[in-house]
């Protein structure tokens, strides 16, 4: 890459992070801000689903590692009294934990029996929150503690219960899910997790030992989907086994897919925020176009392009050429 | 010395018998062919050997230690490394990037230092580079390293994954029908770069072969396997005159 390239590539990140930043400055409504932030959960989960796709693995399971993120963080606020702050780390970590455990059997399997594993790993986990009293049943947990205010050296006392707090704490977490995202992708790691789906037994004869590296794209993308479970759990303040239904799992794929598999970090993002900011437009005029709009998304992606959205600009270049 | 060494492996498959208490030796410094018919279980040894399957019974001492049960990569750690049938490489990989993933022994990737992006993580990547473009220079596949591995000519993949093989920086290589699909003068270029290896990279080769002319020519010894059984071994010379060894190939004369 040449250094024009790369100071271009930087000042478009740093034009993009800032605009991030801004963005409740220039929409300060809270219904607008509300969408934001569902649009920022939309991207981390998406990220994590294209790194998993990365090391060759489909998985239909996220919407699980949202919900024990979620549900790790509410219950420990809830029964042990510990900070929300500390809940994010450990949903994340809970999110990590299982993913790890479940990666020995999901990640020893390949193409359609593994994505069935993720599926079926998903709802055993929605019945089992929705079925154990201990989880809160079917009617979910409520009166889940808000992030308590922070106190700063120059601001002094800040509340962090409003939407726009709300948005800064999940910019966090989305910037950095990003920025790891992207080194992973963009670099040796990355190379070897590409190699693994064109020939693993050649990988391993080059000394890669797969499962290791896997597990170490597989896990990065649940404790993120964690992380974000765990802050919608203290920015709504309500579960419901209801949002982990398999139908959330296939949105998440839908939007990474949208987005586009050229780039984790960049295709998450887009593919994330672009199809919610759609998604609840749609819903102001009727709920069941959001179904109909999700459905023939991926079908047009899948036909005409099926690099996602990221690989459009190339696309078009080359038609324009042809013509 | 022997570098490696086999003794009595064997490999049922629910009943089927594909390797029967091989015993085989593998001199530092050789090139040593092993052919036979198909199915002799040819494949099967190299799988064994590599790790890909474990032997029913048997030991393989790999410089002097048990490698029996070891993963394929820490067989390759260990500094044995194989090559596959056909192309054996990733495809949608640049000839470039398929050399730096076979230098991953020399530089291993970890978790934490990709995140930290330091210093010393880019050098190290920039030194892998150099050195495979080096090893593409002298495989003479400098002009093809920004293609995709799929879209070079078979002679020139064959020859990637020799190339590959090298950049582990084992010191057996097990090279699967390093020639088979090559017409003549690749497979001649193939066996050229085979014999230079050996000596000018001090490196021990086991090849299987189906290609006899490429056998008789390169290699120092021959074994020969007939349904899982070592049937002969010997010098080429000895080898193509072994009435066993004919009667495996043109089936018994009458009588």
């Amino acid at each position: 890459m040449s250094f024009t390239e790369k100071k271009k590539r930087g000042i478009s990140l740093i034009i993009l992070v800032a605009g991030l930043f801004l963005l409740p400055l220039f929409f300060p409504n809270p219904a607008r801000i509300g969408m934001f932030i569902s649009c920022a959960v939309a991207s981390i989960l998406a990220m994590g689903w294209l790194m998993i796709l990365r090391i060759g693995c489909l998985s239909l399971g996220q919407a699980a590692f949202l919900a024990i993120g979620g549900y790790t963080s509410a219950l420990l606020a809830q029964k042990a009294g510990i900070s929300p702050w500390i809940g994010l780390l450990a949903g994340g970590a809970a999110s990590g934990t299982v993913a790890l455990i479940i990666g020995m059997v999901v990640l020893r399997v390949r193409g359609l029996s593994l994505s069935i594993i993720t599926f079926a790993f998903a709802e055993v986990v929605r019945l089992l929150l929705s079925t154990l009293e201990f989880f809160g049943g079917h009617g979910g947990i409520t009166g889940i503690p808000s992030f308590p205010p922070l106190n700063f050296p120059v601001l002094g006392r800040v509340r962090c219960d409003s939407p726009t707090a709300g948005y800064y704490i999940l910019l966090l977490i989305l910037l950095v899910c990003g920025t790891v995202m992207w080194r992973m992708d963009r670099s040796a790691l990355g190379r070897i997790f590409g190699a693994l789906p064109q020939n693993e037994a050649l990988a391993e004869s080059l000394g890669v030992h797969p499962l290791r590296y896997k597990m170490i794209g597989f896990v990065t993308a649940c404790f993120f989907a964690g992380m974000a479970g765990a802050f919608t759990a203290h920015y709504y303040n309500v579960l419901f086994p209801g949002n982990y239904t398999p139908i959330q799992s296939i949105m998440v794929q839908i939007q990474a897919t949208v987005g586009g598999v050229t780039s984790v970090a960049l295709g998450g993002l887009l593919g994330g925020s672009l199809m919610v900011m759609v998604e609840s437009w749609l819903l102001n005029i009727d709920s069941r176009w959001v179904y109909i709009f999700y459905g023939s998304v991926i079908l047009l992606v899948t036909f005409f392009l099926p690099e996602g959205l990221l690989s459009l600009p190339q696309k078009v270049k080359k038609v324009m050429k042809k013509n | 010395m022997s570098i490696l060494e086999l003794k009595q492996v064997s490999r049922n498959f629910k009943g089927l018998t594909a390797l029967n208490g091989i015993d085989l030796e593998v001199r530092e410094g050789e090139i040593l062919g092993i052919i036979g018919p198909n199915g002799a279980g040819k494949t099967t040894l190299f799988n064994i050997v590599s790790g890909f399957l474990k032997p029913t019974r048997g030991e393989i001492l790999f410089q002097g230690k048990n490698i029996v049960g070891l993963r394929p990569d820490r067989i390759a750690r260990a500094g044995l490394v194989r090559s596959f049938q056909g192309a054996g490489l990733f495809p949608q990989y640049s000839c470039l990037t398929n050399m730096i993933m076979a230098h991953h022994l020399y530089n291993p990737i970890g978790f934490w230092q990709t995140l930290a992006h330091s210093k010393a993580y880019g050098l190290r990547e920039k030194e892998v580079k150099e050195k495979s473009l080096s090893l593409l220079r002298l495989f003479g596949l400098e002009k093809l390293k920004d293609m995709a591995a799929k879209d070079i000519p078979y002679g020139n993949q064959k020859m990637l994954g020799l190339a590959m093989v090298i950049a582990t920086g084992a010191r057996v290589l097990l090279l699967d029908e390093p020639v088979a699909g090559m017409n003549p003068s690749e497979a001649r270029a193939m066996a050229d770069q085979i014999r230079g290896v050996r000596s000018e990279m001090k490196k021990t080769v086991v090849l299987v072969e189906h290609n006899m002319k490429m056998v008789m020519g390169v290699c120092d010894r021959i074994v020969v396997i007939h349904y899982g059984v070592k049937i002969a071994e010997g010098e080429p010379e000895l080898i193509r005159r072994h009435p066993k060894v004919i009667e495996a190939y043109l089936g018994a004369a009458d009588g």
